[in-house]
């Protein structure tokens, strides 16, 4: 056993994301996938809805501390996920359970935000830019996300990974459904 | 970059309150010029112009009553016609001398303008929960007077208005002195075009169609007549806020005039009167008309402080923006609710406050065992070759020498020699520390660490893990029992003993459990990942339920650690207290080899006994002084205060801890409490009130 293992989600018990309720609220039906309890439909489901958000806190999220060669500001794709420079010495690893570092998994809730109208859902809470020219494709951000500390990854064109303090995932998730639901949002599935 | 020489503003006005006697704020507002909500269920308006009267229109459209209408003027405009008509009562010639109600608004009285002391026979009292004000308007000039536009008071309006205008710098709308929409729109092509000429466009065609908008404006320039108020309505009632954003009262400013800062801007800087977030908005014209009225100048005389930027816009979001809080929830917060748990802030967090009975929860404790939800701590991993040597730096204790898989408390100190923060530190092996905090010190603890390592440069990496782990603390003498249903380690005294720190699996899950005793009685501290807090919590009750397990909240919490003097800083010390004053001159190691943090400070606090000294009490009579309440010295004079107060049920009696004066620190000495017109007998208890030498707790 290393000095860290208790921080790692690699029990017995059925993880959880902090917006379980709110997904389950908002009529997501629920199965144990890897030891997590994630959304895999939600009722009246609209995959064609012009933004769409998804609960994704059950990603691996590995804290690498030491010197990389990133360049601050842009992440790089891997086969798992994402390697995103935090600072100089530091890298947060996203998507890679093998990665060797602090698991933060449990410390960072995440949500996706899709489709054509995403950018118009950030602007609602978040003052970051994210227009192509200033946060291309695999650009990251920290900044102040709804008032709160957070990061702000493009995956793709209209694809933005967002993540969170896991005590925040409640409040979170409200904002964004708040933020969304006027312009037609509705939540997904996360591998949707 | 482009320079831009020409520029019009069209800032429009701002609203102004009246300044009146009131004991509160709350449920005070200027008037919405549209009421789309209901702000409240009975109103009383106050109001200098038609603007007060469209307000209660909409009020009442909205849904609230409107109880009366005080109208300055003599004769008010048409509106008051219609609100007549609908069976408002519109009192002309009068306004508002006093809000009532301590906090919130009861009742309004209602009088004619300038009575000084004493109540009028013309004053009538109207119940209601909410009180509009709309004071007069004044024009948003501050970014043209920082362009070096100048402004005049306009008698007239009661306000002070635009004069002159620099070259290249153009006004349009009410900013600029029109009224009405015609004219407001009809100003804006005005000044439009006036730029434009300034900058060589147009011809003389143009020219003459301008002077034909000006002449059309200047005719349909019509602004209804405003009555202006008086610096104070109904004087000598309590207190009359001049500036709502700073607490700036009508007596605040009389007493700058008195001190010798009888200008408008000494008066600023001694009052903070305009200096808060609206900017003078609503508080420059008050202030004004008060410091005319102290010191017999005209408002001409007295001026306008000087605008300066920046000149920031009230967010949108201020206005129309949704009023999410970002709450912190622990990962078992739903089922503390399912509990019927009190839920209060605490911090940023929401936090189960009691289940029904504190007093019954801290007795389970003592009795069979209690669990508490303990996530809200702050947590961070020190680790690296120099994390010892780091933490020996920060606290005035030792950590390098603590062995892999035990704990020891810290006190952080500022470089003051001032308590920060305390919390537990246990080693988890030779390069790796982990650090708890207080729940509300977490943040500050963080970058106070960051802070140090990037100035000291060690061989140290810092990760807050404060969200990512739930934290449990399970207690009482059937704590161990249940733990061993849980768990595959020993948990027996001797295994696993006071202040040791382990890992292993506690329901299926992976934990690190502190042996740790805030409450008094056996407990483990058990942190895992946040993922599983529900499940695992759910399974330790589930344990626990044949050995008469309950949940317990932060009060119950409260009454257990106050049982055993254990100080929560920030309630029981403040900035100026330090390990020694705090009945903790253990923890402060001078001798040790490593240089600390605020070492100079102690050693001279070591060397200077402090004036008071924190001290457990109790009282016989059975009453639980406020916190906060003074404790008296001889004459009567207060010489230091209680900081924590409860009646224990365990051990039948009221117990609390003060600061009292540093020769009253010992056992058996009484000492006054000043409490609400009550005065008190404590006496001293220097050791704690429950298992004074921690048997129990080690067991």
């Amino acid at each position: 056993m290393s000095a860290l293992d208790f921080l790692s989600p690699a029990g017995d018990a059925v993880a959880r994301s902090p917006m379980e309720r709110l997904a389950q609220a908002a009529g997501a039906r629920f199965e144990v996938r890897e030891g997590w309890n994630v959304a895999i439909s939600y009722e009246g489901g609209s995959p064609d809805a012009p933004v769409r958000w998804a609960d994704v806190s059950h990603l691996p999220k590995i804290e690498v501390h030491g010197a990389h060669e990133l360049t601050l500001g842009e992440a790089t794709r891997t086969n798992d996920g994402w390697r995103c420079p935090i600072t100089p010495d530091r890298v947060l690893v996203i998507g890679d359970r093998s990665a060797d570092g602090i698991d933060l998994t449990s410390s960072l809730a995440a949500l996706t935000i899709s489709g054509p109208l995403a950018r118009e859902v950030f602007a609602r809470f978040c003052a970051l830019d994210l227009r192509p020219r200033s946060l291309p494709v695999g650009g990251f951000r920290p900044g102040s996300v709804a008032r709160t500390p957070g990061y702000v990854l493009r995956e793709d064109e209209d694809r933005f990974l967002m993540l969170f303090g896991w005590a925040l995932g409640e409040y979170v998730w409200t904002v964004v459904a708040d933020a969304a639901g006027p312009l037609g949002g509705r939540p997904e599935v996360a591998d949707a | 970059m482009r320079t831009v020489t020409k520029s019009a503003a069209a800032t429009s006005l701002f609203e102004r309150p009246c300044a009146t006697s009131s004991a509160t704020r709350r449920s005070v507002s200027v008037s919405p010029p549209e009421a789309r909500v209901r702000p409240g269920i009975r109103a009383v308006v106050a109001t200098t112009s038609d603007r007060g009267l469209d307000a209660a229109s909409a009020l009442r459209a909205a849904g609230v009553e409107i109880a009366a209408v005080a109208d300055l003027r003599p004769s008010p405009g048409a509106p008051a016609a219609a609100l007549r008509a609908k069976g408002i009562e519109v009192l002309a010639g009068s306004t508002i001398l006093e809000a009532q109600g301590r906090k919130e608004v009861r009742a309004a009285v209602i009088g004619p303008a300038g009575g000084e002391n004493g109540r009028g026979p013309r004053e009538q009292r109207f119940e209601c929960d909410l009180v509009v004000m709309s004071g007069g308007v004044a024009p948003a000039t501050s970014l043209l007077a920082q362009a070096g536009a100048r402004t005049a008071y306009d008698p007239a309006r009661g306000h002070f208005a635009l004069r002159d205008l620099p070259d290249g710098v153009h006004a349009a709308g009410e900013v600029a002195g029109a009224g009405g929409l015609e004219a407001i729109e009809l100003s804006g092509q005005v000044a439009g075009a006036d730029a434009a000429h300034a900058l060589g466009f147009g011809d003389a065609a143009s020219r003459t169609r301008v002077n034909g908008l000006r002449e059309r404006q200047t005719a349909a320039n019509g602004r209804a007549a405003e009555a202006v108020p008086p610096p104070v309505a109904g004087s000598g009632r309590g207190k009359c806020f001049a500036c709502f954003c700073e607490d700036v009262t009508a007596k605040d400013v009389h007493l700058s005039v008195e001190e010798g800062y009888d200008s408008i801007e000494l008066s600023k800087r001694y009052t903070t009167v305009t200096m808060g977030p609206c900017q003078g908005r609503m508080c420059q014209l008050p202030a004004v008309r008060l410091m005319a009225k102290e010191t017999g100048q005209d408002l001409q005389q007295v001026g306008t402080t000087t605008a300066r930027p920046p000149w920031a816009a009230v967010p949108l979001g201020a206005l129309a923006g949704r009023p999410f809080e970002p709450a912190k929830r622990s990962a078992i917060h739903a089922r503390h609710r399912e509990l019927g748990a009190r839920v209060l802030w605490a911090g940023d967090w929401r936090r189960a406050y009691d289940y029904g009975d504190p007093q019954a929860e801290a007795l389970a404790v003592h009795e069979a065992a209690g669990l508490i939800d303990v996530s809200t701590l702050g947590k961070l991993i020190v680790r690296g070759p120099e994390a010892g040597e780091f933490l020996d730096r920060l606290y005035p204790n030792s950590f390098s020498t603590l062995k892999p898989g035990r704990i020891r408390y810290g006190v952080l100190t500022s470089d003051a020699g001032r308590i920060m923060d305390d919390g537990t530190i246990c080693r988890l092996d030779d390069e790796t520390f982990y650090v708890t905090t207080t729940s509300s010190g977490a943040g500050a603890v963080e970058q106070w660490f960051a802070w140090w390592l990037a100035d000291w440069r060690m061989d140290v990496r810092l990760t807050d893990v404060t969200q990512g782990l739930s934290a449990v603390n399970l207690a009482g003498p059937k704590a161990r029992e249940i733990m061993a249903a849980l768990t595959d380690l020993d948990c027996s005294a001797e295994a696993f003993t006071y202040l040791d720190g382990k890992q292993g699996r506690v329901a299926g899950v992976d934990a690190l459990i502190l042996r740790i005793g805030f409450v008094g009685e056996v407990g483990y501290e058990i942190h895992f990942p946040a993922a599983y807090g529900q499940d695992v919590w759910d399974a330790i009750l589930a344990a626990g339920e044949p050995f008469g397990i309950k949940p317990f909240g932060l009060e119950p919490q409260r009454i257990l650690r106050l049982q055993k003097q254990h100080i929560l800083v920030g309630q029981d010390t403040d900035s100026e207290s330090t390990p020694f004053g705090a009945a903790m001159p253990w923890i402060v190691k001078l001798d040790k080899e490593q240089d600390f943090i605020g070492k100079w400070a102690l050693e001279h606090a070591s060397e200077h006994p402090a004036e008071t000294a924190l001290v457990g009490f109790t009282l016989p009579d059975g009453a639980v002084p406020t916190e906060g309440a003074a404790v008296l010295d001889d004459r009567g004079e207060p010489v230091g205060q209680v900081t924590s107060a409860r009646h224990s049920r365990q051990l039948g009696q009221v117990i609390g801890m003060a600061w009292v004066p540093s020769p009253l620190a010992s056992d058996g000495a009484e000492f006054t409490i000043s409490d609400e017109r009550r005065r008190l007998t404590a006496a001293v208890m220097t050791k704690p009130f429950y298992d004074p030498d921690g048997e129990v707790l080690r067991s």
